[in-house]
């Protein structure tokens, strides 16, 4: 299988004037295409700063990043917008969706800067995608009138929009209870088996590791382990 | 990146919080609508004056006696540089130049009388030439003619105005009235003519300048307008008027001056006094440029999260920069178009009779494209401001 994304000895490091912070100390990994990976760590660990680095949104201090083929660490930033546009797809913890939008037009937003876009051809399949996960009767609601988990769900729609090569779920859910954590990983998973969507999920819990092909560890900066779930548990 | 959309999305951010737009616009409007507003006043003074200054013929040469610098100082030097003009001086000229047309005139202020009714006005005494320089036209009987003139005889011709005073039914051809006391017979009555500058041209009576200047006991004329035949031009008239004067003055104790010189003059001044009006008017416009710079920073801060999530799903620097400029020149550019239409309100509100008030289409082009670029210009630093924030730190802006 192609690999989707290889990191050689990733380093970030703050400077912050009298102290340097190294956040990632030197991590390679690699992710499959079709994979459905779980990165956990305590927070302070570097994992969101390593998801930063995976999703574009900042520069390594020093390695290399290939996503999808391309070396992305030395990109400028117009270029790295442009891959995160077509490349991949964000679930925040918060959600961040434009409070002002609806529902329909958060998931489009990620539309509206692709110059390949194609808007109607997007719309049908956002239509399509949010009556997928339960929300076909919600196209024109603000996000303040949903549900912490139809908010994710928005969000998750948004992520696919752009048919990116890797969807990055940073603690996807953590502002939601367990019950409607539990449907969101649902989704993802199905999306992963359904669509061979390829995702990694960051998260602070283990629960959420027995759903996902692969957990990788972090701790202070580096990788501290890595184990492979050879039979991923059915969300129920 | 589409800019329609981007436009569009500009525009719900604007409807989101629509009391701040329309605070922020407000500067603008202030701006813009004073700059119509004050220009429309200049512009108006200055399109009275001119079309007064043409309507009474520009292509008149002006002799006046005395020597002097400007239009507005009359006279300078010895006693002998203020010998007067006389009625001979223009019979003279006319003598020399039979093709021209010379006007000597003369005028006092006095009161016409007729019947019962009494109205104060100025004589004028000149001769038929008068009426051709002055481009009068007749509503009723006859101008002056040289046999008037040369017969000394008491008649007059009554300009719009005062016929209209003494005879308000309109029969005042072959009537007598009192100019001064003395008797004179209406021959004719002018059409309207407007006012030129102060002077209301319809408020005056002819009668031959013989008849005035005996009455005076002078020899005197104040004032001698000359006018070109087709196809000579008033420069060439008014040195051929000046090589005449001089070599029968023996010096130079006169000055020749143009209606095109006031024109010009008038213009100036009028031009001056709008660009001094406008710039105050400017003012107020850079005041609501740095009230929407004001406005779009507080803005940014406020949307910076809205600015992380853009820049995650792909927005680049550019499309964020467009965005809010775009919004900034949306405020302004409304302000500036709402402005417009306030200034020509008012213009039309302004009582024309006490202060004409003129609307340019560069005055309105030229408000519309200075409100659009003053959001650009001031939108420019909040927008860059917005283009470079950082996604990661963006995102996590509470």
């Amino acid at each position: 299988m192609n690999e989707v994304i290889r990191t050689e000895n990733l380093k970030k490091t703050y400077d912050l004037g009298p102290v340097k912070v190294e956040a990632v100390r030197g991590v390679s990994i690699t992710i499959k295409e079709g994979e459905l990976v779980s990165i956990m760590g305590p927070s302070g660990s570097g994992k969101s700063t390593l998801m930063h680095l995976l999703g574009c949104l900042d520069t390594p201090t020093s390695g290399k990043y290939f996503l999808d083929g391309t070396d992305v660490s030395t990109l400028e930033e117009n270029a790295l917008a442009d891959v995160r546009n077509r490349k991949i797809g964000f679930v925040f913890q918060t959600f961040n969706l434009l409070p002002h939008l609806t529902v329909l037009e958060n998931v489009l937003l990620p539309v509206i800067y692709n110059p390949q876009g194609n808007l109607k051809k997007a719309e049908a399949r956002a239509k399509e995608m949010l009556t997928r996960v339960g929300l076909g009767k919600r196209f024109n609601h603000l996000p303040a009138q949903l549900s912490g988990g139809e908010r994710q769900r928005v969000a998750i729609v948004r992520a696919l929009i752009n048919e990116p090569v890797i969807v990055l779920a940073d603690e996807p859910t953590g502002n939601l209870d367990t019950k409607t954590g539990l449907e969101i990983i649902k989704i993802l998973r199905s999306l992963n088996e359904e669509r061979g969507v390829t995702e990694i999920i960051v998260t602070h819990d283990p629960s959420i590791t027995r759903f996902t092909h692969r957990t990788i560890h972090i701790r202070d900066g580096l990788i501290e382990g890595e184990e492979v779930n050879e039979d991923p548990v059915e969300v129920l | 990146m589409k800019i329609w959309r981007i436009f569009k999305m500009a525009l719900s951010s604007l409807k989101i919080n629509k009391m701040r737009t329309f605070l922020s616009t407000l500067g603008v409007v202030v701006g813009v609508s004073s700059l119509i507003l004050i220009t429309s006043v200049g512009y108006g003074a200055q399109y009275s004056i001119l079309s007064s200054i043409q309507s009474l013929g520009s292509d008149v040469v002006i002799v006046i006696p005395g020597k002097s610098a400007n239009l507005f100082k009359s006279t300078v030097g010895s006693n002998a540089m203020r010998k007067p003009l006389t009625y001979d001086d223009a019979k003279f000229l006319k003598r020399k130049m039979p093709y021209a047309k010379i006007a000597p005139e003369i005028s006092v202020n006095t009161t016409a009388k007729y019947g019962r009714t009494e109205v104060t006005t100025t004589v004028v005494g000149t001769n038929a030439d008068a009426f051709v320089v002055t481009n009068y036209e007749v509503a009723e009987g006859r101008i002056l003619t040289d046999r008037d003139i040369v017969g000394y005889r008491d008649v007059c011709v009554l300009g719009k105005k005062v016929a209209d005073e003494l005879f308000p039914l309109g029969n005042a051809v072959g009537n007598y009235i009192l100019l001064h006391g003395n008797k004179f017979l209406v021959v004719g009555t002018l059409k309207e003519k407007g006012a030129i500058g102060q002077i209301d041209m319809d408020d005056l009576v002819f009668v031959p300048i013989t008849t005035l200047q005996s009455q005076l006991r002078t020899k005197n004329v104040q004032i001698i307008y000359a006018k070109p035949p087709q196809g000579m031009s008033i420069d060439v008239l008014g040195a051929r008027i000046k090589s005449f004067l001089i070599a029968r003055h023996g010096m130079e104790n006169f000055t020749l001056n143009s209606f095109e010189q006031y024109l010009q003059l008038a213009k100036q001044v009028t031009d001056i006094f709008t660009i001094a009006l406008a710039a105050i008017g400017s003012i107020a416009l850079l005041v609501g440029g740095i009230g929407i710079m004001n406005i779009m920073l507080a803005s940014v801060a406020e949307r910076t999260r809205e600015i992380g999530i853009r820049k995650a799903v792909g927005a680049k620097n550019r499309d964020i920069l467009i965005q809010f400029l775009l919004e900034s020149a949306l405020i302004s550019t409304s302000g500036g178009i709402i402005g417009i239409l306030l200034g020509i309100f008012g213009s039309v509100l302004v009582p024309q009779d006490i202060l004409p008030t003129h609307i340019t289409t560069s005055a309105v082009i030229i408000g519309f494209t200075v409100s659009f670029l003053i959001g650009v210009f001031f939108g420019v630093y909040p927008a860059s401001k917005a283009s470079k924030l950082n996604p990661v730190e963006a995102l996590r802006y509470e």
